[in-house]
């Protein structure tokens, strides 16, 4: 895809949402991880902090992915609304991680639904789909899990 | 229990019981030192050779922050009692996970180790202390990462 005025789809929206949690749960490299990212304009407000540019995402993907591993994402909810070149999407996934602390004995599983609300447009660069922003609107334990582990960097 | 005291089979197996379970909890160092010898220990691992008590206190530390949910089964044990010790012949089934940030996966080791161990009784504590700790051979079971 390299027309950047044509309307997003449906499909190519909900293929960026898998793509996006596969990359969270394998550890994608950042710069693949930065490039499903607008590169001006963003919003990240996450339950431990908001972020509004790639310096401050690169900081909170560096955190998570030295903090979590065994990662699933599983999309529970997904629903898109396309207008033009820019896309609303309402998802609510299932986030399982593992977290440990040496020297512990055990690690932890936990285990959260996110709500979530994005806005995706078409980069004007690539051509391909971008988050612009990204919120999650409630984060809800699941099970015994406490709360969400915040490891200083 | 007197220092000079022959070494019962239930004290040696009590101190096989209490090793592991110590390395699947990851006792603090304090509490795994009054289980090997203060003096003439001797630890021969896959990866290392420990010798006294610094290298073990060492050793310990260096491998409760690399393994995670250990499980220790074991699956034959042996004890020859003689006057002043014990030759201990086991199989244990060592369980453990490792994690090297960033990876995204863990990894799951699960390994066969056949062990000899020598015990004797502490002049210090009285009690039964391993003096000499040999890993014989270490097989990896099938969808097991190598050591």
């Amino acid at each position: 895809m390299t027309n950047t005025a044509t309307t997003l789809t449906e499909a190519e929206v909900r293929q960026m949402v898998d793509v996006w949690y596969r990359a969270l749960d394998i550890h994608v490299p950042l710069e693949e991880f930065l490039a499903m990212v607008a590169d001006e304009g963003i919003e990240f407000r996450f339950p431990e902090v908001t972020v509004t540019d790639k310096a401050g995402l690169t900081q909170w993907y560096n955190r998570v992915i030295n903090t979590f591993f065994d990662e699933v994402h599983e999309t529970k909810e997904l629903a898109i609304s396309t207008a033009g070149d820019q896309a609303e999407v309402k998802i609510l996934t299932l986030w399982q991680a593992s977290v440990w602390n040496p020297p512990a004995p055990k690690s932890e599983r936990i285990a959260f639904n996110a709500r979530q609300t994005w806005k995706v447009r078409r980069s004007p660069t690539t051509g391909k789909p971008v988050v612009t922003t990204y919120i999650v609107d409630s984060f809800e334990p699941v099970g015994g899990t406490g709360a969400l582990p915040v490891k200083e960097m | 229990m007197a220092a000079t005291a022959r070494l019962t089979e239930a004290e040696v197996k009590q101190l096989v019981v209490d090793w592991y379970h110590g390395l699947d909890v990851h006792a603090p160092t304090v509490e795994m030192l009054p289980l090997v010898a203060e003096e003439g220990l001797e630890m021969r691992y896959p990866e290392a050779t420990v010798r006294g008590l610094a290298e073990f206190d060492g050793w310990y530390n260096g491998v409760i922050r690399i393994f995670f949910d250990e499980v220790h089964t074991l699956e034959k044990l042996e004890v020859a009692l003689s006057a002043d010790k014990a030759e201990v012949k086991l199989v244990v089934l060592w369980e453990a996970s490792r994690w090297k940030a960033p990876a995204a996966q863990s990894e799951r080791l699960k390994m066969d180790a056949a062990q000899t161990w020598e015990v004797r009784r502490s002049p210090k504590s009285g009690k039964a202390v391993i003096a000499t700790y040999i890993v014989d051979s270490l097989n990896p079971r099938p969808g097991s990462v190598p050591l």
